[in-house]
């Protein structure tokens, strides 16, 4: 496969085979894939085929091989022209998000309490395989409350104010959900885990603002220098997963009566408008409302920890999903156009002056919150203007090595000593959960925030650095 | 991990963010039963299973028009408990019925247990394999973590 070099970060495939547009790779070379370890633009080519693909495919600078897509893959199919939705697009943890909370502390006053902090934060944020959440749901009728209200919903039942759903995407929920498309598997995987971080690459963590880029916008977010935060990285658990599961096999089956055929399985899609997209488009906004209730409510949890051993309050900055397909109106070849956008491992990244950002952050643009691997940096960027990829950005650091491999390279034991011995206290980790999210298995951050503004993609407001973390 | 030369056994394949398994068996039944000792391979130390005591024995009848169906079936089957009922199967026999397949796993609690990271969430139908060579069956899944 040829990628021709456009700019230092741009890179295009041309089209070929049954590509309908062409790829559009953003990152800079030292980021592109090892072909021979990582198919991800193999799978970039074949999201090109999709019906109603305009534009390009793209990949985001953290791109790594997924199923179907890319993660770090941008597909936007033109509604009203036979465009598909295809589960694989949105990936199985549906708005999978970051949420940062900024506290009223600061970082020298962290020491003092940091191991009463974490313990609490250990003890009382719920993580791993299985059941054991925040919030005990009663039952299927408030399960579906959650569905359709998400955060909203959380906010009423659990506390919360005004500010945890304007500077959550959406409001805190979206409007189309339908709990009738949920399936009963789905829901039994999702009743014990509202408020709780699951497994893998999910965790909480402490932070602090390390340095800020762009004093104005930070300010506007609601950070500063030396400021302690709490990251917040998890998605919609097994409800999520079950509903991918579902409609991924129901397209699959309806997509002959719609002559429609896709490289790879996971690719499986329906038009927009047939009844399989609907109800999958419903029981993802579902996912997506479950996801921000989870999020809202692990915040809460923090927060209570926070005020409970310091005293002190935290604020959400911002709440954002990067497993996510939206209908938004972009404009292609001149023209105004209605789109399904899927961003799988991407997150959006609204300019300043977007319509659909809240009055506070209209002058700033959208809150971008990339979390890097474990024990590095995470950075807060911010929309452009005339973004590439229907304003869409990174999401992460991007996985370069397989859980075995960093399992095998790297001892759990030397991993946690000198992650402390760096500052960084770390609960709920289990020996393999630890070497597995080892740093050296993802790329460097920093150079992935770098690609995504040389890229004019997004730029940087500040960084923060690890103080203690949760594992998931 | 068993060994690549011996009838039935698993391994794991390399992938770049989740879990891809494959196994082999002389029967398809045997095969499937791997791929869920795969599966449970990815993410619990099989000595720290042993040594859990069982919380029950648990049969699902699952329904499966395919092969494909029913390695499908048996796996999603393991995730559904793990999330559900917080076990895991330490054993499990997989046996053809008129409608699929009938799991027959004995289960232990996870709680307590030091689990790795790549706790199986879906199973993907990218890569997704099953079929017969001779006497040989074998299997390759990929599992979301």
């Amino acid at each position: 496969m040829e990628l021709i070099e456009e700019t230092p970060y741009r890179f295009r495939i041309d089209r070929h085979g049954q590509m309908r547009v062409p790829g559009v790779v953003y990152a800079s070379r030292a980021l592109l894939p090892d072909p021979a370890a990582d198919r991800s633009l193999d799978q970039v080519v074949q999201v090109a085929t999709l019906p109603g693909i305009v534009g390009a495919s793209y990949a985001m600078p953290d791109m790594h091989w997924g199923y179907g897509f890319p993660i770090g893959g941008v597909a936007a199919t033109d509604v009203r022209d036979g465009g598909v939705v295809s589960p694989g697009g949105v990936g199985f943890d549906i708005s999978c998000g970051v949420r940062l909370l900024a506290a009223d502390l600061d970082r020298r006053e962290f020491g003092p309490v940091r191991e009463r902090l974490m313990d609490a934060l250990g003890r009382d944020i719920p993580r791993g395989a299985g059941r054991g959440a925040v919030w005990t749901l009663a039952g299927q009728p408030e399960m579906a409350r959650v569905l359709r209200e998400g955060s909203r919903y959380a906010v009423r039942r659990r506390g919360g104010g005004d500010r945890d759903l304007y500077r959550c995407e959406d409001g805190g929920a979206v409007d189309d959900a339908d709990p009738e498309q949920v399936s009963a598997r789905a829901i039994d995987r999702g009743l014990g885990q509202v408020g709780s971080l699951g497994s893998g690459n999910h965790f909480l963590e402490v932070q602090a603002v390390e340095e800020v880029y762009d004093e104005r916008v930070a300010e506007a977010f609601g950070l500063r220098r030396d400021q302690v935060c709490v990251m917040i990285h998890c998605g919609s658990r097994g409800l999520g997963h079950q509903i991918c599961t579902d409609h991924v096999r129901a397209m699959e089956k309806a997509m002959p009566r719609y002559g429609i055929q896709v490289p790879d399985r996971q690719l499986a899609c329906a038009p927009v408008e047939s009844p399989e997209a609907r109800a999958y488009l419903g029981a993802m906004a579902a996912a997506a409302n479950y996801a921000r209730a989870n999020r809202q409510v692990l915040g809460d949890a923090a927060d209570r920890v926070f005020r409970a051993v310091t005293g002190r309050t935290l604020e959400l900055v911002y709440d954002v999903s990067h497993n996510l397909a939206k209908i938004e109106t972009h404009e292609v070849d001149g023209e105004r156009r209605e789109l399904c956008v899927h961003r799988k491992g991407a997150t959006r990244a609204l300019p300043p002056h977007h319509p659909d950002l809240p009055p506070d952050l209209r002058e700033v643009g959208q809150p971008v919150l990339i979390p890097g691997s474990m024990g590095t940096a995470s950075y807060v960027l911010t929309g452009v203007p005339g973004g590439g990829a229907f304003f869409s950005t990174c999401h992460g650091a991007g996985r370069l090595r397989s859980r075995h491999q960093a399992a095998k390279s790297v001892r759990a034991k030397d991993l946690r000593r000198d992650l402390e011995r760096r500052g960084i206290a770390v609960r709920g980790a289990s020996a393999r959960g630890l070497a597995e999210e080892a740093p050296a298995a993802y790329k460097d951050v920093t150079e992935v925030v770098a690609a995504a503004e040389g890229a004019g993609l997004a730029r940087a407001v500040a960084r923060l650095c690890p103080l203690g973390v949760v594992k998931g | 991990m068993s060994a690549g030369g011996s009838a039935r056994g698993h391994r794991a394949l390399p992938h770049t963010a989740d879990i891809r398994i494959e196994a082999w068996g002389p029967t398809r039944e045997a095969c499937l039963a791997e791929a869920v000792a795969a599966v449970v391979d990815g993410f619990a130390d099989t000595a720290d299973l042993a040594g859990a005591p069982a919380v029950r024995a648990a049969s699902a009848d699952l329904d499966a028009d395919t092969d494909e169906d029913a390695l499908l079936a048996v796996l999603d089957e393991v995730i559904y408990l793990l999330d559900t009922e917080d076990a895991v199967p330490v054993t499990a026999e997989i046996e053809r019925t008129a409608a699929g397949v009938r799991a027959r796993m004995r289960l232990v609690s996870v709680r307590g247990l030091d689990l790795g990271g790549a706790i199986p969430k879906a199973v993907s139908l990218s890569g997704l394999s099953i079929g017969a060579d001779g006497d040989r069956w074998s299997c390759t899944a990929t599992i979301d973590v």
